[in-house]
C-alpha cells in the first residue's frame, strides 16, 4: 500500500471528518500526512462537513476557577474532555456564550479568558483601557446588582474575515438619578495570532440599553433585544451590530405579532433571542396559554419573519430555553429544550411535535449543555 | 437499437465482468465513456482496477442499485458489512473507487478509515496502515510538546 498514491483530494475527504484533536494526532504519523493536514483546503472542507454535525458541549463548574469541559456526538461517544483551570479565583463566574465555537469565561469586572474546546487553548484577553475606566468607579446596577457585572459580553464570528470579535457594552456616564449610558468596545481575535498581541477598538456609544439576558450570535452579527419602550414602540425591537462594518442598526420584530415586543409594561421584555439554523430566531412565550412561539428571520433586508415552531409546552412547565436544534437524517430533528423548573433537558421533535426527556444530558451535578461545533480556530498559544 | 442493456468491463488483470449497463452508470467515469463513445458491445478496460476489487466494486453497485425497496436500516447494516475489510482491502477499494468515481463508495470507504483513526496513538496508525515514520527523534519530541493534549 502507498497512500502517497492517493489523490491528495480523497486524503482531504477522510481527513476532514476527524476532529480537529484527532488531526493532531494524524498529523505526527508521517511527513506525507502532515503536508496534508497542513494543506488549508482542509480547513474549508473541514467547517463544510463539521457545521452539519452539531456536538454536544458540557461544561461542568468544579468550582469558582475549574471547569471540566466535555465534547460528545449526538450518539453520546466522548471526543474531547480536559479540564480548564483558570488562574483567578473570584467568587463568581460566568459564561458569556453565544454560537458555541469559542467560549469566553468572564470572571470579574475585566478579567476576559477565551477557550477554543477544540484545540484545548485557553488565553487571557488583555484588560480594556476604556471600560476598566468606568466599571471600577460604578456600583453594579439593575441586573448587575445580582451578577456583579457592569458590562454586556457576547462573542461572534466573522465568516467574511474569518475572525472573531468579543463585543463588550459597559455601563458609562452614570447620572445621579441612575440613567446611564452604554459604549461599546470590540476585540478581534484573528486565527492563529496570539491573543495577547490584539487589542480593544472603542467603537461608540451603543444607541440603547439592551436586555441583560439575552441576546444571539448570528452569522456575522450580535442581536440585542432592545429595553427602551420608547424605541420599542416605534418598532426597533432588535438592535444589531455587524461585526463587520462595527456598526448599529435596528430592526422590527415579526409584523403581526406585537405582544410583548411593545408590552406597555414600559422596559418589561418578554421574548429572548437566539440562533437556530444560522437565522436569528426570536423566542416568544404568548400567554396566557403555554406556548412558545418561535419566530425566524428568513430576509433580513425585506424585514421577512416566518413563525417557525409553535410548541405546546408541558402544562407545569413554562420556564424554559431552547438550547440550540439538532438535525437528524431520519426526520427534521429535535430542539434541545431545557425546562428550569424541573431541570431538566428534554429533545422536541419537530416532526411529531412530542417531548421527549434527554436521557443522556440530565446527570447529576452544576451541568450546562450547548450545541457545539468541532473547528480549527487557533487562539495562538502554541 | 442505440443502447445495449449490458456492458462489458475489463479489469487490469484481463478478466471481463459482463454486468447491467445500470449497474456500469453508477461509475462517472464509465458513465462519460458510455455518453462519449456508446460502444455497442465493446469492451471498456478498467486499467486502474484488479478483478479481485473490481468484483467487490460491482457488488457494491448491485446492491445500491436493485434493492429500492430496501430501507435505511437495512443499507447502512450491509455498507457496514462490507467495509468491515482489511486495510489492504479499503486502501484498494478506495483506489477503485476514486478512479470510476462513485461518490457514495468513496464517502463509505472514507468514513470507515476516519473511524479505525479514533482514539489511535501515531504509533499504532502507523502499525495499521503500514507506514514508516519519517520524523526525526527531535520532530517528535516537538509534536509531543506541542501536540501533547491530543494524546490525552
Amino acid at each position: 500500500m502507498a497512500w502517497s498514491s492517493l489523490h491528495t483530494d480523497v486524503m482531504l475527504d477522510f481527513f476532514s471528518r476527524l476532529t480537529v484533536k484527532g488531526l493532531h494526532r494524524c498529523r505526527c504519523v508521517s511527513r506525507e500526512w502532515l503536508s496534508v493536514i497542513s494543506n488549508p483546503n482542509l480547513r474549508t472542507l473541514h467547517r463544510q462537513r463539521w457545521s452539519q454535525h452539531p456536538l454536544m458541549l458540557v461544561l461542568d463548574n468544579i468550582n469558582s476557577t475549574t471547569y471540566v469541559i466535555t465534547v460528545s456526538d449526538m450518539g453520546g461517544a466522548v471526543l474531547n474532555h480536559f479540564i480548564v483551570d483558570l488562574p483567578v479565583t473570584t467568587s463568581f463566574a460566568i459564561i458569556g456564550y453565544t454560537y458555541c465555537e469559542l467560549i469566553c469565561f468572564s470572571l470579574n469586572h475585566d478579567k476576559l479568558y477565551v477557550c477554543n474546546p477544540s484545540t484545548q487553548e485557553l488565553a487571557e484577553v488583555p484588560n480594556s483601557p476604556y471600560s476598566s475606566r468606568f466599571s471600577a468607579s460604578l456600583p453594579p446596577m439593575g441586573f448587575f446588582t445580582l451578577t456583579k457585572q457592569r458590562h454586556i459580553l457576547a462573542i461572534g464570528r466573522v465568516p467574511s474575515l474569518d475572525q472573531y470579535k468579543i463585543v463588550r457594552l459597559f455601563m458609562c456616564n452614570v447620572e445621579k438619578n441612575g440613567a446611564y449610558d452604554f459604549g461599546c468596545e470590540v476585540f478581534t481575535i484573528r486565527d492563529g495570532e496570539h491573543v495577547d498581541s490584539g487589542s480593544w477598538k472603542l467603537i461608540g456609544d451603543c444607541p440603547c440599553s439592551v436586555s441583560q439576558t439575552s441576546h444571539a450570535s448570528v452569522e456575522g452579527a450580535i442581536y440585542w433585544p432592545v429595553a427602551d419602550h420608547a424605541l420599542r414602540s416605534q418598532r426597533n425591537h432588535i438592535l444589531r451590530l455587524d461585526l463587520e462594518t462595527e456598526m448599529f442598526e435596528f430592526i422590527s420584530g415579526p409584523q403581526d405579532y406585537l405582544y410583548g415586543l411593545d408590552h406597555e409594561d414600559n422596559d418589561f421584555i418578554s421574548f429572548s433571542l437566539q440562533e437556530l439554523k444560522g437565522c436569528v430566531c426570536l423566542v416568544n412565550r404568548y400567554q396566557p396559554f403555554f406556548v412558545l412561539d418561535v419566530w425566524m428571520l428568513k430576509d433580513r433586508a425585506s424585514g421577512i419573519w416566518v413563525k417557525e415552531h409553535r410548541i405546546d409546552l408541558p402544562p407545569l412547565d413554562h420556564h424554559c430555553m431552547i438550547q440550540g436544534f439538532i438535525p437528524s437524517n431520519h426526520d427534521d430533528g429535535n430542539l434541545l429544550i431545557f425546562m428550569s423548573s424541573n431541570q431538566t433537558y428534554y429533545y422536541y421533535n419537530i416532526q411529531t411535535q412530542t417531548f421527549s426527556v434527554a436521557d443522556n444530558l440530565n446527570a447529576e451535578g452544576l451541568h450546562s449543555f450547548f450545541v457545539y461545533y468541532d473547528n480549527f480556530f487557533s487562539l495562538g498559544t502554541r | 437499437m442505440a443502447f445495449t442493456k449490458k456492458v462489458t468491463l475489463k479489469s487490469s488483470d484481463g478478466e471481463l465482468f459482463i454486468i447491467d449497463r445500470a449497474v456500469a452508470l453508477q461509475s462517472r467515469t464509465i458513465q462519460y465513456v458510455l455518453e462519449d463513445t456508446n460502444p455497442v458491445d465493446a469492451i471498456i478496460p478498467v486499467p486502474a482496477v484488479d478483478a479481485r476489487t473490481l468484483s467487490k466494486v460491482l457488488e457494491y453497485c448491485k446492491k445500491h442499485l436493485i434493492d429500492l425497496n430496501t430501507d435505511f436500516e437495512d443499507y447502512s447494516k450491509w455498507d457496514k458489512d462490507f467495509v468491515d475489510a482489511e486495510v489492504w482491502m479499503l486502501y484498494d477499494l478506495i483506489m477503485a473507487a476514486d478512479y470510476l468515481h462513485i461518490p457514495p463508495l468513496i464517502d463509505l470507504i472514507c468514513d470507515k478509515i476516519a473511524s479505525m483513526f479514533k482514539g489511535q496513538t501515531p504509533d499504532k496508525i502507523r502499525e495499521i496502515f503500514n507506514i514508516d515514520n519519517d520524523f526525526s527523534k527531535e520532530e517528535e519530541e516537538d509534536f509531543k510538546k506541542k501536540s501533547g493534549w491530543a494524546f490525552k
